[in-house]
């Protein structure tokens, strides 16, 4: 027979040997000592992980940049890649990753000619003092061909040598008035980051095909995907969103857009930049300046996807691998198919608004509102126009996110075709 | 002065050194008569150091989630957290990942 309390266990019955052992559950009562190399003094504990010592938690921050690049076979050998830097944390590690990844032997050694791109956005006001120089400081101390270009440029970038600040920002100043007077001009602050951060994708573009670079590094990590996914969802680029935060974003043919730290969290970070000693320059972006956490969709789902991340840890991971497994349309389509779509000319990504009821319903009453407020009666008409004013939106190769932002630009003293 | 003394270096970073006058780095000698551990120099920076919004640093007698605490570059919660005492001339980091990581 089977049962508790037998004789042979004495008082406590089977109890003491269904205890699970916890002496060998506490990972942090260990002897102190790193389990994975048994040499080192531990350093570092993330989540659930093991604790680990310094030399042991680079190598593991190091192979997940690697694995991205390595597991996806996006690069080939010797490929010219572009990394876009702008002094903060997560482009600081990424840099000095893909640094790094170049002095390895050869059988770990990442086979890229690496240059830098800096695009500076400082004349919208947004960056702290001495921005610019902090950047071209650090930049500085690494042996990389470091090239310079301005969220407003129009023409190649310039190699940053021995140029002085001012000889840098130079060749811009006038568009950079246009493009800051344009920007001012966009109704809600939602559709100005809107536009920045579209434009600056753009300019990315036509500086990597200046440079002669068919690849791309960008620093985003898992926080900022997660926040740009919802977020471009509640902008109505929920067709396009998946390029925005997959590893890779091909929109343009002969381009690729890179994201290798798309696994890494905010945690790790901090750490690389602690445990080397790396120096970062405060980077804000235009919306966290000018506006509040409530003032746009952007800043309002970033702080909604902190807050809740602080108190359950896995809302990034979760918001994000939820993301990565959307695909577009277009996407699934064989490429032979691809030629005849057409491609919003802002954010470059293809439009598939043929026949949309959605767009229908909201064109027409966006109408109605617009004839009420003006008095107009003749609600006859209505679907007619809506349907015309739809089609002279189609024939602007806007897609619907882009579209708002034009209509939005509340000046028509300002060109806002000009800056596609 | 000498053996009465507790010498610690704190840094702040990622952003946190926003809450304390922008400054990054601190020397501050307390009083080494008694034991200090993490849980008391927090409460000793909330009231001396701590410029604006506490909330945006400490919650509930600890650090807010998301920011990280190393004692002489290691993660706190392998020395013990709260509960760690402190040593002359230790160095305390605390760093935001909230901004920018």
């Amino acid at each position: 027979m089977c049962s508790i309390g037998e004789d042979d266990f004495g008082d406590d019955g089977g109890v003491h040997s269904m205890e699970p052992k916890l002496e060998n559950l506490n990972i942090n009562d260990a002897s102190g000592i790193c389990q994975k190399c048994n040499t080192e003094p531990v350093a570092v504990q993330l989540g659930y992980k093991e604790p680990e010592c310094k030399t042991c938690f680079l190598m593991y921050v190091r192979h997940k940049f690697r694995a991205s690049l390595g597991s996806s076979k996006i690069l080939p050998k010797n490929a010219d890649v572009l990394l876009i830097f702008d002094g903060s944390p997560s482009s600081v590690t990424l840099l000095d990753m893909a640094n790094f990844a170049q002095t390895q032997n050869t059988f770990k050694r990442l086979h890229c000619n690496l240059k830098v791109l800096v695009v500076d956005d400082t004349f919208l006001g947004h960056q702290e003092e001495e921005y610019l120089k902090k950047v071209l400081e650090i930049l500085g101390k690494y042996d990389i061909d470091t090239y310079f270009t301005s969220l407003a440029s129009t023409g190649p970038p310039i190699p940053v040598k021995e140029e002085s600040e001012e000889k840098l920002r130079g060749p811009w100043v006038e568009e950079e008035t246009k493009l800051k007077t344009m920007v001012e001009k966009i109704k809600t602050l939602t559709l100005r980051q809107d536009f920045i951060t579209n434009h600056r994708k753009n300019i990315i573009r036509e500086a990597a095909l200046h440079l002669n670079s068919p690849f791309v590094f960008l620093s985003d990590i898992s926080p900022d995907l997660a926040s740009v996914f919802l977020a471009n969802i509640s902008l109505g680029r929920g067709s396009s969103t998946a390029h925005d935060i997959a590893l890779l974003d091909e929109r343009i043919d002969n381009l690729k857009l890179i994201r290798p730290l798309k696994d890494l969290t905010g945690a790790e970070v901090q750490y690389y930049i602690q445990f080397n000693d790396l120096p970062t320059v405060s980077f804000r972006t235009y919306g966290e300046t000018v506006g509040t956490k409530m003032s746009s969709i952007q800043n309002l789902t970033k702080s909604f996807v902190e807050n809740l991340q602080e108190k359950f840890p896995s809302t990034v991971s979760t918001v994000f691998r939820t993301g990565n497994k959307i695909t577009t349309k277009s996407q699934l389509q064989p490429a032979r198919n691809r030629c005849d779509e057409v491609v919003c000319r802002l954010c470059r990504s293809v439009i598939d608004l043929e026949e949309s009821k959605t767009l229908f319903a909201v064109e027409f009453s966006r109408m109605a509102s617009e004839f009420a407020a003006n008095g107009l009666n003749d609600m006859s008409s209505l679907s007619e126009k809506a349907r015309q004013q739809l089609q002279i939106d189609n024939d602007k190769q806007l897609c619907h996110a882009c579209r708002n932002i034009a209509r939005n630009v509340s000046s028509s003293d300002v060109d806002f075709e000009s800056f596609l | 002065m000498g053996g009465t003394d507790l010498p610690l270096v704190l840094e702040f970073g990622g952003g946190a050194e926003l809450l304390f006058d922008n400054v990054k780095k601190r020397q501050v000698t307390l009083d080494g008569s008694k034991t200090w551990k993490i849980k008391e120099l927090l409460g000793w920076i909330r009231d001396n150091l701590l410029r604006e919004r506490p909330e945006l640093f400490l919650q509930n007698d600890s650090v807010r989630p998301g920011i990280l605490v190393l004692v002489n570059d290691a993660d706190w919660e392998l020395l013990g957290e709260l509960e760690y005492e402190l040593q002359p001339n230790d160095n305390v980091l605390f760093i935001s990942t909230l901004h920018g990581g």
